[in-house]
């Protein structure tokens, strides 16, 4: 169990959640937090263990502390860490770990998406929690015109979410921790990736919060949580003297999604011809390179295999989600091995 | 395929069998896209082949990852549209047929600037690539070059020891230029000029550290004379100034020194240190204060957000301390070759100095008369670009109108200078131009000879002095600029008013070509004129309040001199 240290200094606690895929990234986003807010403390959710040879310490990296996924008191964990792949993992325990953190008396929680990259001050999201309980950052601000990015903004945002779930602050009142068990309770069930179902991970369940908690806030600055799907309608710009605008705002974060994948494509098409956006991604590819975690397999997730290095196929974690009487039948889905599912 | 035969297309082709079928149809609709000469400038084994480009293109090239033309780039087209990849379509036949009016890209947005941007590195890694590739030992000890500087020192009274980051004899360009003029000024009224340049050439401030050595490339007058150890020189300098040498340092850049071991020397100094703003290395290790190599910056402070996602701040957190100490000690002259690059200077560097001053490298003098010669009636304009196809030159933008007019009758597109680097539209024609001490106006020659109307100067860092501009005027072009191209705007505000223009951005640019409204400003008269060199440091000491106790020191010399001969 980590050691928890409330030392008084400060208020906030800030949470992020990854596999060990994504260290690098965590670091970029420990490195920047702690640049604008060194008295903010971060912990990392870590849910993924290490692969043979290779060596990590929470205690040299720049968090407060890390919470292995098996140490939140999550039921019948062997059966989550199967039912969910590593997405759906990932942002499953933002709930459970969001309580364990108020359960402990944090008075201010703020979680940010490992693959964001803080740029400026937040310390109004701190304000901000003296008045609400709960605050969301919308993916727009406002409607998109061009048909393109109405298909991929708004519409995206009906299938996958109004508010984007990579930055959320809550406090640590009464109806934070409201919320706090309510989003956990909500997640351990059902956090899978079901557009057609009505499910996208933890961020479609936060469309409700404005209806269910009175005091939640939504938080329309557009230099907050920056990124493809709002671009367009925030142009990046970089003054001469040394700041950093989204739509005109101080840019606060960036989330910089799947830069190295389709993010890149989806950038591109809303950079709005402006370089500086790729300056950004520039950087943030420079800063992950210097802080890539050596020795690190590529593509390791602990849970990604059965015992016997089979890949485990989605298929079978949904199988095994939907057929309780599968859970009798094999209580450690990875011994059971690919076989036994094939077979039903 | 008129040329080509079976084995040479299997000789280009690698395992491709004979040549395949083109359609005509097909060769029609893509020919507007194809650029030829863009194709066998890139394609050097196509051109040796001799084959028709845009047939090799369409049964070979594309295959293999060949671009028709600057515009289109087969591999990014795949790479964006796995739809046209899986049916194996020719990629620039798609864009042609449906891809241009789906709105597909042809090319990655901002490819240029984005390749530039991609490989800015911080000087810190590639002072090590440079440091693998120079260096040399030392050749002169201490006694033969007391020897030497003893010797000169028969005939002249005063040493004037300038430091810059290469051996200007050797290197050319504005500094180099500036430093040759200026060593026949010092040497014309009795000075002897000694040259300093670090012996190994790196792109950053060199590592100080008093257990390791410092080594210059020593150039006395003309003569080169080796390297020296900096301590050894500094004890050489010593002890012309312990029997009354008159000594004064010259700064002209710090690039590839330590700045500590400058400092030392500009201690010896007479008067006070004179160093010039060429550019802007005192103020950001990106000395044209380009964030990312892309953008200007304006240097804003160092703890800023742009400093901290541009590749050059830990460079310029690093190099920052190091300068101001040399500055705090050595308390300088600062000249800079231009009054915008004064004020700029003074704005953002935040460093003490004693005294500023700008001494314009050169000054245009244009004769009373305009040129007979206009624009011949139904002759398209001749735009140009002069030197090597730079970005921080604003070749980009040039590339970008070439682009935009290529085809277009009322326009004909130059570069002078060197072809390249890259290769680029064969819509721009190249005049190889070498501008050298032997032939200093061989670029307004060029520009006049081949009777360019208007050069575009759209220099993407503030020039502190901008020759080709200059060299523009001079032939009796019609300038065209941007607010943010330094003294160029600045010429066109002052003394090439009315033959220039300065515009707010490349949409005004275009505009002003597309609109037609070039040609009219072409046909008010130009006038040609000649540029006079201004004498560098040379020309402002003698100018200056610091001369005549330079000068009385140089008296007290000669006399001391002629008293030990006696």
């Amino acid at each position: 169990m980590p050691q928890w240290r409330p030392e008084g200094v400060s208020e906030v606690h800030c949470f992020t959640s990854a596999s060990f895929a994504y260290l690098d990234r965590v670091r970029v986003l420990a490195e920047t937090l702690r640049r604008h807010h060194p008295d903010w403390r971060l912990w990392l959710c870590l849910v993924d263990q290490e692969p043979p040879g290779f060596g990590f310490d929470g205690n040299h990296e720049w968090l407060a502390g890390v919470v292995r996924v098996t140490e939140l008191g999550i039921p019948d964990l062997c059966r989550q860490l199967f039912t969910h792949d590593v997405v759906e993992l990932c942002t499953a325990v933002k709930g459970p770990m969001l309580h364990w953190l108020l359960q402990r008396g944090a008075e201010k929680v703020v979680y940010l998406d490992p693959d964001i990259a803080v740029l400026g001050s937040l310390s109004e999201v701190e304000a901000l929690l003296d008045r609400h309980d709960i605050v969301l950052t919308p993916h727009q601000l406002e409607p998109d015109e061009c048909p393109q990015a109405i298909r991929d903004n708004e519409i995206g945002s009906l299938k996958y979410g109004i508010y984007n779930l990579g930055f959320l602050a809550v406090s640590g009142r009464e109806e934070g921790l409201r919320f706090a068990c309510w989003w956990r309770n909500r997640l351990l069930e059902h956090c899978y990736d079901d557009v057609p179902g009505g499910l996208f991970t933890d961020q479609r369940w936060c469309d409700l919060v404005p209806a269910f908690f009175a005091s939640s806030y939504v938080l329309r600055d557009p230099g907050y949580n920056v990124a493809s799907w709002n671009l367009n309608r925030r142009p990046i710009t970089i003054a001469t003297d040394g700041t950093i605008l989204a739509g005109g705002s101080p840019l606060k974060f960036f989330h910089f999604t799947k830069v190295n994948s389709v993010g890149e494509v989806m950038l591109e098409r809303y950079a709005g011809g402006r370089i500086e956006v790729f300056e950004l991604m520039q950087w943030y590819r420079r800063r992950l390179v210097a802080h890539a975690p050596a020795l690190l397999p590529k593509g390791w997730w602990a849970f990604s295999c059965y015992a016997d290095g089979t890949p485990i196929p989605r298929e079978h974690r949904r199988l095994y989600r939907d057929r309780p009487d599968l859970w009798q039948r094999y209580p450690d889905p990875f011994a059971a091995g690919p076989a036994a599912f094939e077979a039903v | 395929m008129s040329d080509m035969t079976a084995s040479d297309a299997n000789m280009m082709g690698g395992d491709f069998p004979n040549p395949l079928h083109v359609d005509a149809e097909e060769l029609r609709l893509v020919t507007p896209y194809f650029d030829a000469d863009y194709y066998l400038a890139s394609n050097v084994d196509v051109a040796h082949a001799a084959v028709d480009p845009l047939e090799h293109f369409m049964t070979h090239g594309w295959r293999e990852g060949r671009d028709p033309s600057i515009n289109f780039s087969v591999t990014y087209y795949l790479r964006a549209n796995p739809d046209v990849e899986s049916v194996g379509i020719n990629p620039l036949l798609h864009y042609v047929l449906s891809g241009r009016s789906e709105g597909r890209r042809p090319s990655r947005l901002l490819h240029s600037e984005r390749i530039i941007l991609e490989a800015a590195r911080p000087l810190s890694i590639r002072e090590q690539e440079w440091m693998a590739e120079s260096g040399g030992a030392p050749s002169l000890g201490p006694d033969v070059l007391k020897r030497a500087l003893e010797a000169v020192l028969q005939e002249r009274s005063g040493l004037i020891v300038s430091v810059s980051h290469d051996d200007y004899q050797t290197n050319v360009g504005g500094v180099q230029n500036l430093v040759r003029e200026e060593r026949f000024g010092f040497e014309k009224v009795g000075c002897a000029y000694l040259h300093l340049s670090p012996a190994t050439a790196i792109p950053n401030l060199a590592p100080h550290n008093s257990a390791v050595d410092f080594y210059f490339s020593l150039r006395l007058g003309s003569d080169h004379l080796g390297l020296v150890r900096s301590e050894d020189l500094l004890q050489a300098l010593s002890s012309l100034r312990r029997v009354g040498i008159p000594l004064a340092v010259v700064v002209h850049h710090l690039l590839g020194t330590a700045p500590e071991v400058v400092e030392d020397i500009a201690a010896l100094s007479s008067i006070p240190a004179i160093i010039w703003v060429h550019d802007y290395f005192t103020v950001c290790a990106n000395y044209n204060l380009l964030r990312n190599d892309v953008r200007f910056c304006g240097a804003p402070p160092l703890d800023s957000r742009a400093c901290g996602v541009c590749v050059y701040g830990e460079d310029r957190e690093a190099i920052r301390p190091r300068i101001e100490a040399f500055f705090r000690t050595a308390l300088p002259i600062v000249l800079a070759p231009s009054e915008a690059a004064l004020s700029l200077w003074l704005s953002t560097a935040g460093l003490p100095y004693q005294v500023s001053a700008a001494q314009p490298l050169a000054r245009i003098v244009l004769a009373s008369h305009p040129s007979p010669h206009g624009v011949p009636p139904n002759r398209p304009l001749r735009i140009a670009h002069l030197g090597a196809r730079l970005a921080s030159k604003g070749w980009l933008a040039f590339e970008r109108l070439v682009l935009r007019f290529a085809g277009d009758s009322r326009y004909e597109f130059f570069q002078l200078g060197v072809p390249g680097p890259g290769v680029t539209t064969g819509a721009v024609r190249n005049v190889p131009v070498r501008v050298t001490s032997e032939a200093p106006d061989a670029m307004i020659e060029a520009v006049a000879e081949h009777r360019i109307d208007a050069v575009v100067c759209w220099s993407t860092w503030p020039e502190t002095f901008c020759y080709a501009a200059h060299e523009a005027v001079a032939a009796g072009a019609f300038l065209l600029t941007h607010p943010g191209a330094g003294n160029v705007p600045a010429l066109v505000a002052g003394p090439a008013a009315g033959q220039g223009l300065i515009l707010p951005d490349e949409e005004a640019l275009h505009a002003l070509l597309e609109q037609n409204r070039l040609g009219p400003m072409l046909s008010t008269g130009r006038r040609r004129g000649v540029l006079v060199r201004e004498g560098g440091t040379a020309a402002w000491l003698l100018r200056s309040a610091e001369w005549p106790r330079f000068h009385r020191e140089m008296a007290l010399a000669r006399a001391n001199n002629a008293a030990v001969e006696a």
